[in-house]
């Protein structure tokens, strides 16, 4: 068994695997897929709950994976706001000095949430300018 | 509508998300749908190899006891039971249900069927150029209850 606590590096490791396979298209292929099978409960809470939807599902996520982030919900306003301080994601992979993260790592953030968000209604943006230091912006505004 | 905010710092919380397993599933199903079981095996092999790096070297240097506390500590983290014997030259594991696939099943998706590799893969491949061997004395497909045994290499 592979712990929970280890999937980061063993989902690092398949984006690489998989770009050996086929290329960059492949990894994309796969986030998709990923998109489509893993994410049914954000996809139901927006539909359930609009943009409260979005604070619901991170709500959980963000403090089961024990980032280091601010969460902000305006609903009057339309927007949801994810301010990460340190990503324990992309965090631990610079913290392995033993790995190598795959060098696209943070984009399936962006393909995997904007492929449920948009559709939904939302417009999702997400700055990765600063992910070499594990941390990011998410913007969700309701259209 | 009020405006909500939260605010956590890593030190908050305790790092432990099991819907990781179900995400490792899907990776282990899809690799096998669409590259075949022998990817999954070529897959698991490239990630252990990568990241049990300075566990394999740490048993070359310690010898099963580094192995036993590896697992040990693994296991409790899961929150799972597991009887540990061991002597100098081996290490015999008995996990009674594996919490990996424990949390699969209670979410009601499918274990993929090559998710026993995740231990037979993984282990292998940690052990190999070591003085160790491995086998699954045991392995149940429902629970992924298993005996695992490592030994010095006769």
């Amino acid at each position: 068994m592979i712990s929970c606590t280890d999937f980061i590096p063993a989902y690092s490791e398949f984006f690489k695997f998989l770009e050996k396979k086929g290329g960059k298209q492949t990894v994309i292929k796969f986030w998709e897929y990923l998109s489509d099978r893993y994410l049914k409960d954000l996809k139901k809470l927006v539909k359930k709950h609009g943009l409260k939807g979005c604070w619901v599902y991170w709500a959980k996520t963000l403090n089961e994976e024990a980032a280091d982030f601010k969460m902000e919900l305006d609903e009057k306003n339309g927007i949801f706001k994810i301010t990460m301080f340190h990503c324990p994601s992309k965090g631990k992979l610079l913290k392995l000095k033993h790995i190598e993260p795959y060098k696209d790592y943070c984009k399936h953030c962006d393909v995997l949430y904007r492929r449920i968000l948009e559709p939904s209604g939302f417009c999702y943006k997400i700055d990765l300018s600063n992910c070499e230091k594990a941390r990011c912006k998410i913007n969700v505004i309701k259209r | 509508m009020n405006k909500l905010v939260m605010r956590r710092k890593a030190s908050d919380n305790v790092y432990f998300h099991p819907q990781f397993h179900i995400a490792m599933n899907m990776i282990i199903d899809y690799i096998e749908k669409n590259f075949g079981k022998k990817a999954v095996r070529e897959y698991l092999k490239q990630f252990a190899a990568a990241c049990y790096k300075p566990l394999k070297e740490k048993i070359k240097k310690q010898g099963l006891k580094a192995l036993a506390g590896y697992i040990e500590q693994l296991y409790r983290k899961e929150g799972a039971k597991v009887k540990i014997y061991r002597e100098t030259d081996l290490l015999k594991v008995s996990i009674k249900k594996c919490p990996a696939v424990s949390y699969i099943r209670k979410k009601k998706q499918p274990v993929s069927r090559s998710f026993f590799e995740t231990t037979k893969t993984i282990y292998e491949t940690i052990l190999e150029s070591t003085d160790f061997e491995f086998k699954v004395d045991k392995y149940d497909r429902k629970t992924g209850g298993s005996v695992l045994i490592f030994r010095r290499k006769e």
